[in-house]
């Protein structure tokens, strides 16, 4: 658990409002209807903090993130880095600011084009920006646990760990506050996947990098995260600090999910408790009214039919005091 | 559907995959030999580019342009795979040989509805079922892996499924001829745990049905915990390890599984350092003369046999309780000089 929170006074890197984005969908019998990807969401990441996203397959990660860069147009809602609102600001300048934030993906070797040389790869950033000079390569090179003698070999000659480090330097290369990481180990093994985390935390301490960091492997997340937030069907049900969120979950969804892990302990296999989740998944393009995890949530009531939960602190009681107001959930039953 | 073959449904025997290099054929998969046997789950883990998905696109002879079976023998019921002819492969496969892909959308085409080409993998083996009843089957197959409203959900197109569901699709598909062993590469590693919970269950249950066997690909090792019966474990092209799942958590024979089971994480390393073996794997091409683990290796550091000679694969001395159980299908195995030495001083000297 990551007790080196950063101090709060610093202005946010990246604040998300409110942001809904929509995509047009077939309704029944030629009507039309919106999915909605991205139905609310709100989040921000300090100076040097890890915020964790997780949540079912489907559920808007990836459209949050590509909204976040300016690839996908909200709907609705708005998008801040350092405080400033991209939407207000010209062209020119809102690729400046968004050159603050950069990506790194999940596949290494599909985004890293095999025809140039590692060196080459980091150096594009540069060039396009005319800031690109050799050593400037070869330092961000080293900064990856990568020598310049690599940087002379085509990432088909790496192994997938060494491409995520080469994946890495290039986003670094234009020294970003804020990387977005869309799971960025699931393809790796766990030792390498270990390395990766080391290197990604070893950045933040002494760049004072911030992450969004997505993936659905909940002990990498773990590993990494101050923060987390649990997104489902396009919005966020639960969220507050690592260690709150992973010992004490508020939300159905975040227990199921918390359960569902599998234990790399085969004699623990048999006799560990599952919260199984049976109903179906709703249709992103026609959700169920009151709170979308109805359909699948084992203690649902007819009231979350009625109502859409937003995301509050837990209601303080005797038992756990003091209040955490930083861990809120979205549940009509945890505010009952 | 499956006859009864009495060695084990699966034998792949030094099994070598080469691709061409600058300066000759390079060994992408060198000498890999381990064995599946009836109703068994047989997990595939190891360092990633280990080869463990060539080894059973290899199975499955579906090996990318270019890359090709050097020298070995895959024998599925007794027949080696490595030297049927074309039209019988493609008799087998899809039918007794079924596989699972990790991305379900690279395998299902996004024009056409996903229940038009569940039925042209149905027709593909029974050309003798009408429309009607080709459609029920599909219907069928949904309906065994959870998919609701079979019907209304076979008419719609692949982009309107969830992944979990779209994953439920490819299940139905490859255990439409009740296949007798099927193959899942990563399958679970794009859905979240709950999903991913259901999957499995889904897949056991249709292997229950069938009574497939099952080679499960996944880095996972929670999801190699929980549903392997037996597991190898591959570094850099080679079989290091293999020994039932039991035995293989609790104690690794092989420097490199000890180091991958270190490499967890857990309550306890969170946020903290993760524990990960030092250094890299080598390149395919530049693998050195004795174990392809030495430059990485705690146990084998300033040792001749590392460096000089090949470690092959050797039956390690199990204990005397294991002895009166069932018979194992083939002990447990490492490829180390030095595995009976404890791996536990691995963690010594690492950062905590
Ligand atoms: N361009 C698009 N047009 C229409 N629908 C889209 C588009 N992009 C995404 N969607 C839909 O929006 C929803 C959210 O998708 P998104 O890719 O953001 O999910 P995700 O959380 O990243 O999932 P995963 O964990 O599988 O990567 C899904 O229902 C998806 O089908
Ligand atoms: N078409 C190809 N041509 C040349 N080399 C290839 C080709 N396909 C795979 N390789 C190489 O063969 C090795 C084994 O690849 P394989 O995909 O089997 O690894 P893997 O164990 O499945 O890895 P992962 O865990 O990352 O999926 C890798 O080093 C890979 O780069
Ligand atoms: S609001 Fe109702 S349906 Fe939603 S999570 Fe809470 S109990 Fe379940
Ligand atoms: S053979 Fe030597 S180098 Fe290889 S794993 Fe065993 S001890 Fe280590
Ligand atoms: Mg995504
Ligand atoms: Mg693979």
């Amino acid at each position: 658990m990551r007790t080196d929170t950063p101090a709060p006074p610093f202005l946010d890197v990246l604040t998300v409002q409110d942001l809904m984005v929509g995509f047009p969908a077939r309704g029944p019998l030629f009507s039309r209807r919106t999915l909605k990807a991205v139905n609310g969401v709100s989040l921000h990441v300090a100076p040097g903090e890890t915020l964790g996203l997780v949540g079912e397959s489907g559920c808007g990660k990836s459209t949050l993130v590509r909204t976040i860069l300016g690839i996908n147009k909200p709907t609705a809602g708005t998008v801040a880095v350092g405080g400033r609102n991209l939407a207000g600001l010209l062209n020119g300048r809102r690729r400046q600011e968004r050159a603050r934030m950069q990506m790194v993906f999940q596949d290494p070797s599909s985004s890293l084009d095999p025809r140039m040389t590692v060196h080459e790869i980091v150096a594009e950033p540069l060039r396009i920006n005319g800031q690109y000079t050799a050593a400037a390569v070869n330092a961000l090179l080293e900064q990856v646990g990568l020598t310049e003698a690599m940087g002379s070999r085509r990432p088909s000659e790496f192994s997938g760990g060494q491409r995520q480090r080469v994946g890495i330097a290039r986003a670094l290369a234009l020294k970003p506050e804020l990387l977005i990481l869309d799971e960025p180990v699931s393809a790796l093994d766990v030792s390498v996947q270990a390395q990766v985390i080391n290197l990604l935390q070893d950045l933040q301490a002494g760049l004072g990098l911030s992450y969004l960091f997505i993936a659905h492997d909940l002990s990498v997340v773990r590993q990494i995260s101050h923060r987390v937030a649990v997104m489902y069907m396009g919005r966020i049900v639960e969220t507050g600090p690592v260690a709150d969120v992973f010992t004490n979950p508020q939300h159905p969804y975040t227990q199921a999910l918390l359960s569902a892990a599998p234990v790399a302990d085969p004699s623990a296999a048999a006799t560990r408790q599952r919260i199984v989740l049976r109903g179906d998944l709703p249709d992103a393009a026609n959700l169920p009214s009151g709170c979308a995890f109805r359909t699948r949530c084992p203690i649902a009531t007819d009231a979350c039919a009625a109502v859409v939960p937003h995301l509050l602190p837990p209601v303080p009681t005797q038992a756990d005091f003091p209040v955490r107001p930083a861990h809120q959930s979205a549940c009509l039953l945890v505010h009952a | 559907m499956s006859t009864t073959y009495p060695g084990p449904l699966l034998s792949v025997q030094d099994l070598t995959i080469e691709v061409a290099g600058d300066d000759g054929p390079v060994r992408l998969v060198d000498g890999v030999t381990f064995e599946v046997h009836q109703d068994e789950v047989f997990a595939l883990v190891g360092e990633s580019g280990s080869g463990k998905s060539l080894t059973v696109l290899a199975i499955m002879d579906l090996l990318p342009p270019g890359v090709r079976i050097a020298s070995g023998r895959i024998l599925f019921r007794g027949r080696d795979l490595a030297r049927l002819p074309e039209s019988e492969m493609r008799r087998l496969r899809g039918k007794d040989l079924a596989m699972v892909f990790q991305d379900p959308m690279s395998a299902l085409n996004p024009l056409q509805r996903v229940g038009r080409q569940l039925a042209e993998a149905v027709r593909l083996h029974a050309s003798g079922l009408n429309r009607r009843q080709t459609a029920d089957k599909v219907h069928s197959l949904l309906a065994a892996v959870g998919v609701p409203d079979p019907e209304g959900r076979a008419a719609s197109y692949p982009h309107q499924w969830s992944g979990g569901m779209r994953q439920r699709a490819m299940i139905a598909m490859a255990m439409a001829h009740d296949p007798g062993l099927l193959i899942a590469d990563e399958p679970t590693t794009a859905l979240d745990v709950t999903v991913q919970a259901e999957v499995m269950d889904v897949l056991a249950e249709a292997r229950r049905r069938a009574g497939s066997a099952m080679i499960l690909i996944t880095h996972d090792l929670g999801l190699v915990a929980e549903a392997a019966d037996r597991v190898a474990v591959m570094y850099s092209g080679r079989v290091v390890e293999t020994a039932d799942v039991h035995r293989l958590f609790t104690s690794p024979a092989h420097p490199y599984t000890a180091g991958l089971l270190a490499s967890i994480l857990g309550e306890g390393t969170a946020g903290g350092r993760a524990f990960a073996i030092p250094g890299a794997p080598p390149a395919a091409a530049e693998r050195p003369a004795g174990c392809a683990f030495q430059p990485r290796c705690h146990l084998g550091s300033g040792r001749d046999e590392c460096t000089t000679a090949r470690p092959v694969l050797t039956l390690l001395p199990t204990p005397p309780a294991d002895a009166d159980g069932p018979a194992p299908f083939a002990g447990p195995a490492a490829a180390c000089h030095f595995a009976g030495e404890s791996t536990l001083n691995l963690l010594k000297g690492q950062p905590a």
